[in-house]
């Protein structure tokens, strides 16, 4: 099984590498959250909300590249008065980075696509290996089972 | 202030000069405007170049020594010479 | 269904229907009553009118290990291409149908553009649960007349009516699908209850 200590290694290498980078997440195409890094911890977010949103808006945008047909895409920018959001694709995810609004442009552009680049590898490797049907195997049977138990209760 | 035809100009000036093997502009925020060079090494470039003028510009501002104009880097076998703008920066590689 | 960082469950469900249908009153109502889960925060991308424009979505759990990241989609037409993102990566879909009687084609033409994504993985590898919604309705269309503009009657699937403005039904139907889904995986089969 993969560490996703890994993915944790890479998104805090990015984070550290330029300083107007804020927050760093990486989330699969259908809006699932894998790992996220942040410089100021004590910044309150509800990062699986914002994990959806940024899985869907990113896909979204390559849908709306396949309806123009120009393509694959590669990056996003979404530009605030106060802050940027690049969302790059990597693999089978999207790697999410926030950013401070004077950021280095190109340098951020310059270590996602490095950091996306090792983080898919890694990324495609660790979602061919989810359970597949039928069989899960007996630790995750054990959780599903419990939670089944659970749902009559609630 | 920055047009088509002012960059094009710049970058034929600099590389007539002998020994210049390249020249990138490059916006304040790193997003490379025009080069001479291939498009990883202009990126790459851009990005690492503007990181340093943000640096310098930095310790300039803590000294109090004015406005930042121009940096040289001078390595083995190259030399950076890079001339910072409010809107852009200049590099040239020698 | 996926496993997260923590090595969590993860199984992605999605409340499908037509336009005003009451798929986000539904997870509203689940999300502010239901005690007994935990829940994460609730992310909406709505218009200024407050109609959902895009997805809205919140992580409900019953036994912490196991997560049910829980969306709702876009009902109007035009957001055909958002229903279709949502979609990916589903473990089971929740159908909330209209009972006023000039909603019936709009169920029936929901129900089709879902069949024609999922193609016949629906009802069978994604378990499909259906709430008649609105049975408060003075003029409410009769129960079989909304099931059959579905076309469910051969699929055998577990049907609720329900009131989701005043959450009547809306829990069990919520634990029909969360059931179906569970069981779905642990032994690859399909129940009825």
């Amino acid at each position: 099984m993969i560490d996703v200590k890994l993915f944790e290694k890479i998104l805090n290498d990015l984070i550290k590498s330029e300083s107007g980078i804020r927050k760093v997440i990486l989330v699969d195409r259908t809006g699932l959250t894998i790992a996220h890094a942040s410089k100021f911890s004590y910044y309150p977010v509800d990062i699986d909300g914002i994990g959806a949103i940024a899985s869907a808006v990113f896909v979204a945008s390559e849908e709306q590249g396949k309806n123009l047909d120009i393509g694959e895409l590669m990056l996003v920018t979404s530009e605030f008065e106060q802050g940027k959001i690049f969302a790059a694709s990597c693999g089978k995810g999207v790697l999410c980075v926030i950013t401070d609004s004077d950021v280095n442009i190109g340098m951020v552009r310059l270590l996602m696509k490095r950091a996306a680049t090792e983080l898919g590898k890694v990324l495609d490797e660790f979602l061919a290996e989810q359970p597949t049907l039928p069989a899960a195997e007996d630790e995750t049977r054990d959780k599903l089972k419990s939670a089944l138990d659970k749902l009559e209760e609630f | 202030m920055i047009s088509q035809k002012w960059i094009k100009d710049t970058i034929e000036r600099l590389t007539s000069h002998e020994g210049v093997k390249g020249v990138v502009i490059t916006s304040a925020e790193g997003i490379p405007l025009s080069s001479t060079l291939s498009s990883d090494e202009t990126e790459k470039i851009a990005a690492f170049v503007t990181s340093i003028v943000d640096k310098a510009r930095k310790i300039i501002n803590e000294l109090g020594t004015g406005k930042l104009n121009f940096l040289t880097v001078d390595a083995s076998k190259k030399e950076l010479l890079i001339a910072s703008e409010k809107d852009y920066i200049l590099i040239v590689l020698r | 269904m996926k496993r997260d960082r923590d090595g969590r469950v993860h199984f992605k469900i999605v409340f499908w229907g037509p336009s005003l249908s009451g798929k986000t009153t539904t997870l509203r109502w689940i999300y502010d009553n239901v005690s007994g889960l935990s829940k994460g925060g609730f992310t909406s991308i709505e218009d200024p009118t407050g109609r959902t424009l895009y997805f809205d979505y919140t992580p409900l759990s019953a036994s912490g290990d196991v997560i049910f990241d829980v969306y709702t989609v876009a009902g109007q037409k035009r957001h055909k291409h958002q229903r279709k993102i949502i979609l990916q990566g589903i473990d089971g879909i929740i159908f909330v149908a209209d009972s006023d009687p000039s909603q019936l084609d709009a169920n029936e033409e929901s129900m089709e553009e879902l069949r024609e994504l999922l193609k016949d993985r629906l009802g069978t590898e994604i378990p499909l649960v259906i709430m008649i919604n609105k049975r408060d309705l003075p003029n409410a269309a009769d129960k079989d007349e909304v099931l059959e503009k579905l076309h469910v009657t051969s699929m055998d699937v577990p049907i609720y009516e329900t009131i989701a403005t005043k959450g009547i039904g809306v829990k069990r139907a919520f634990q029909a699908i969360a059931r179906e889904v569970l069981l779905r995986r642990l032994y690859n089969l399909k129940t009825t209850t």
